[in-house]
């Protein structure tokens, strides 16, 4: 059976987005949040 | 530390599960001004000695800190600020995708979150555990981005390590962009023409209280035990040109109206969907009116407000924000 748009709506939602962190002098890390974000500039500096 | 402007001074904030016990950081704000200080309460010994010389000692008794930050309203960061000034957000609502709206709303109790707070600079880090939100206050003024100021009170500040700064992408509110609406009721507003209005403030006081007492562990106690919001008010003002007596007759009148104050970003962060926050006061009373009268320039009306507790929409205010974050503020 098709989705209704609600059931789209809410798979949608249970989608992880990745925001945007920008560190100093470094530039824009995407991560779902802060402390990942973190980690991944910590391998990479 | 080394000599350094201030523009190398960062500051974290990290939401407590358990207010007083560290955590790491949730996010970096933005500020155009901020320090963390001490805040140190002391005693001083003034018994006379036999001599005219007025004091001997000086005794601490009570050990806090102050985090006095400004900065510009940011459609990402703004809500963890919103998160310690309501005391509750809701899960993040889909509204298209990439879109996500979050609700504030003001927690019926006195024990609002807490946040740790951090602060590093180019050569120390810096935190403070257990900071509550005293005041925050957001200034609208056309022509310039929409601006906040806030004080935060928390324990002593110790020195830590492993900071990495790093801020959300995120844009500012301009204020050319805010939408303010006056009606009579909350389904009202959405027919209500916005009105044009030149300055608007919007203070959200928290009356915090720390709570000290006698040891109960080895030593002496000079730190809060714990600390409480206590009585919730809301209160502003806005200025516009005077071209009528709309406004002056609705404080004569004692009657309540209800206020939205909407600010919109430029950019889209969705197919359709802007950055929005939106602040919503059920009942407020013109509290003052005034007029200016200098002699050359257009006479304008300033009405100072006060936000009521709504009984029928059980709330006093509210806010609403917009942005790109899929998880909730927590």
């Amino acid at each position: 059976m098709k989705p209704t748009k609600r059931e789209e709506l809410t798979e949608a939602k249970e989608e992880k987005r990745l925001e945007k962190f920008t560190f100093p002098d470094f530039g824009t890390i995407e991560a779902e949040n802060l402390e990942e974000a973190t980690k991944i500039y910590i391998s990479k500096k | 530390m080394a000599k350094e402007i201030g523009r190398l001074h960062s500051f974290g904030l990290g939401i407590e599960a358990t207010s007083g016990t560290e955590t790491t950081s949730d996010v970096y704000i933005p500020l155009t001004a901020g320090k963390l200080i001490p805040q140190v309460t002391k005693v001083t010994q003034e018994n006379g000695l036999g001599v005219i010389d007025q004091v001997s000692d000086s005794y601490v008794t009570q050990k806090m800190s102050e985090f006095p930050a400004s900065g510009n309203v940011k459609h990402t960061s703004i809500g963890w600020l919103l998160l310690l000034a309501f005391g509750t957000s809701g899960s993040a609502t889909l509204v298209e995708t990439g879109v996500y709206s979050h609700a504030f709303s003001r927690k019926n109790d006195n024990n609002h979150p807490s946040a740790t707070v951090f602060h590093l600079n180019a050569t120390q880090q810096e935190k403070s555990v257990y900071h509550m939100l005293q005041n925050v206050d957001f200034t609208f003024e056309v022509g310039e981005k929409a601006m906040f100021s806030l004080s935060t009170i928390g324990r002593k500040i110790q020195n830590t390590s492993a900071l990495t700064t790093a801020f959300p992408t995120e844009e500012d509110f301009l204020v050319n962009c805010m939408e303010v609406k006056l009606a009579d009721t909350v389904a009202g507003l959405t027919g209500a023409t916005p009105i044009s209005i030149q300055r608007a403030t919007l203070s959200i006081q928290k009356n915090l209280l720390q709570v000290f007492g006698t040891s109960t562990g080895s030593g002496c106690e000079y730190e809060f035990a714990t600390q409480h919001n206590q009585a919730f008010a809301v209160s502003g003002d806005f200025e516009l040109k005077m071209d009528g007596k709309t406004y002056q007759e609705i404080f004569e009148d004692g009657d309540y109206k209800v206020m939205q104050i909407k600010l919109v970003g430029k950019t889209l962060i969705g197919a359709t969907e802007f950055p929005e926050l939106t602040f919503t006061i059920p009942k407020i009373s013109f509290e003052s009116f005034d007029t200016s009268d200098t002699l050359d320039e257009i006479v304008t009306q300033t009405i100072g407000f006060v936000g009521m507790y709504d009984a029928v929409n059980g709330i006093t205010t509210s806010a609403s924000l917009q942005n790109a974050k899929s998880t909730q503020y927590a």
